[in-house]
């Protein structure tokens, strides 16, 4: 019996033993499993494939972004587009047209979806409006337009954006999981846009009409505080036009201070937009357009002169064009006499004494009511 | 650069032949001289978004779900651009009758045109946020939220992002957010969310 059961401890201690050795080794293999997992997902996010890094599911490239065109009434002309899909998908694209108009402030376009006009057509009929047309990823497809305009058209400019849209099927939406009680999802689609600036117009006449409205010039500033001006333009003509404007600040002695160049940003008839400037002061003299095609030209919304000290009657001098940088081409001038003081400095000089005077004055009406009541 | 017009017996075609100039703006005689024929092509104008499909997965009861996506905007054109976004409809069941709210904020204060705070789980709708370049400028912080601009109601587009210059890889981060409560219908809900993008002239 003590030998069955020697037997039988060393039987169970070679069990155990065994248990445990298996054990230990699924342990270390769960966690060797463990660890490759891990790693696999932190090489994963440094790969390309992490979603961080994965190229987009929509990417449409469109050229070109904007174009001004003129047409007359009767004549018939071919547009170009250049789509290209650089995302990851292919995607199932088509055409729509939309209207826009000005935000009179920034020359951004508000959209106006599903525009009436008929003059305008796709050429190629399996690129009609609203028709779905695959463009695989990294495709680039050319789009041939036809604006044929009746010779009884009215003379007038249109503001268009050609839309690409493109974005989920319906077979590719999430659908509902089945353990899902309550679930959502949302399908995306992307719209991409060319403007299209179109003038039905009789000659090539530029009949563009821009003039400096909205300015809030001071005409007293404080030395200490400096120049900050900002202002509009509108165009009053019947077609868009570049703002061709310069600007320039005198100082007291007749002494050129500063220069700008207003950016030749297009107005649409009939609104307005915040003018934008170049400061050309290192170099006044330079042709406009060799300070327009500088890679990295800065440009500012504002008029801005902030010297340490001013002093003096100082002269801004706002200047807009037709047509070309001739003087005698001007069609809006502005000119405003701006007068520098230190009003900060006298308002503290004149209350210096003021401030002494009543502090004087209620010291002498204090000690007269303490006398009062001491006597009392 | 070439441009111009190229003369048929049908019609004429209106090209360009690329660009000499490096700067921001092309140009000027183009429309200067001789009326108005004038085609911006430098570079172009390219929009991405990372994905086509956001899924909220399995909606609980007082917990918001939310998924986002990533805008990229690329243009060499020194007018920016503007993306504006809009819903077909809000979230809706797959019976067509019953829907998740858009959501109007912990204090009934936002608008499709007006982020406000949402953090409070409590409160159910559907909506979203935008943290990135150039973001609408009511999105202060991730906590703000407003709903999309409703198609259904007739609502305007809203813009996201704008930009009023060059804009180089330019991206947005937009969170959408969805939160339901006790009376909510069992059931899978769907919309569909619409990313325009343009350029400024």
């Amino acid at each position: 019996m003590p030998n069955k059961i020697i037997i039988t401890s060393h039987s169970r201690f070679f069990s155990k033993f065994w248990q445990g050795l298996i054990i230990f080794g699924l342990l270390w293999l769960n966690i060797f499993q463990i660890a490759t997992a891990q790693n696999q997902i932190f090489s994963d996010s440094d790969s390309s494939n992490s979603p961080i890094n994965r190229p987009p599911e929509f990417s449409l490239n469109l050229s070109p972004p904007i174009s001004y065109l003129s047409i007359h009434p009767g004549e018939t002309k071919a547009f170009q587009l250049t789509l290209h899909n650089s995302g990851s998908r292919n995607l199932q694209v088509q055409l729509e047209l939309a209207e826009f108009e000005s935000d009179n402030l920034t020359g951004q376009p508000v959209i106006k979806p599903k525009s009436k006009f008929e003059y305008l057509k796709p050429k190629d009929k399996t690129w009609n409006w609203l028709q779905l047309n695959l463009v695989k990823s990294g495709e680039t497809v050319k789009i041939l337009l036809e604006i044929a305009v009746p010779s009884n058209a009215k003379t007038m400019e249109h503001h268009l954006t050609i839309l690409a849209q493109a974005g989920a099927t319906s077979a590719e939406s999430a659908s509902p999981d089945a353990s899902e009680a309550l679930g959502g999802s949302s399908s995306v689609f992307g719209l991409i846009g060319s403007n299209l600036i179109l003038a039905i117009a009789k000659d090539s006449e530029n009949l563009s009409q821009i003039i400096l409205t909205d300015w809030e010039i001071p005409k007293f500033i404080d030395s200490l505080g400096g120049i900050d001006i900002h202002g509009l333009v509108k165009n009053t003509g019947s077609q868009s036009g570049p703002i061709l404007g310069k600007a320039n600040l005198i100082g007291p002695g007749g002494k050129l201070l500063k220069t700008w160049l207003i950016y030749p940003d297009m107005v649409l008839p009939n609104s307005s937009r915040a003018v934008r400037l170049i400061d050309t002061t290192q170099d006044p003299a330079a042709d406009p357009e060799s300070w327009l095609n500088q890679p990295n030209v800065q440009i500012s919304s504002n008029i801005i002169y902030k010297p340490n000290w001013l002093f003096g009657n100082y002269t801004l001098k706002i200047q807009l064009f037709h047509q070309d940088y001739a003087e005698a081409q001007t069609s809006s001038e502005k000119i405003v006499q701006i007068t520098a003081l230190p009003y900060g400095i006298l308002a503290i000089i004149i209350a210096i004494p003021i401030c002494f005077g009543l502090f004087l004055k209620s010291k002498n009406i204090f000690g007269k009511y303490i006398a009062s009541k001491t006597q009392n | 650069m070439g441009s111009g017009e190229q003369d048929s017996s049908s019609y004429q075609l209106t090209n360009t032949t690329g660009q000499i100039a490096a700067g921001p703006f092309d140009s000027l005689t183009k429309f200067l001289g001789s009326g108005f024929q004038y085609i911006y092509t430098i570079g172009t104008f390219r929009f991405s978004i990372s994905k086509l499909n956001i899924d909220f997965g399995n909606l609980i009861i007082g917990a918001h779900s939310t998924d986002s996506l990533t805008l990229t905007l690329d243009t060499k054109g020194a007018g920016g651009y503007t993306v504006y976004a809009y819903q077909q409809h809000p979230l809706r069941h797959q019976n067509g009758i019953a829907f998740i709210p858009n959501t109007s904020c912990d204090s009934a204060d936002c608008t499709f045109s007006l982020a406000k705070t949402w953090t409070n789980q409590g409160v159910p709708g559907f909506g979203f946020n935008a943290t990135g370049n150039n973001i609408a400028s009511d999105f202060i912080n991730a906590n703000y939220f407003r709903p999309f601009a409703d198609q259904s109601l007739s609502q305007a587009m809203q813009p996201v992002m704008t930009a009023a210059d060059v804009a180089t890889q330019e991206q947005a981060i937009l969170t959408y957010k969805a939160g339901i409560d006790a009376n909510q219908a069992a059931g899978f809900y769907t919309t569909a969310i619409i990313f325009v993008a343009v350029p400024g002239f």
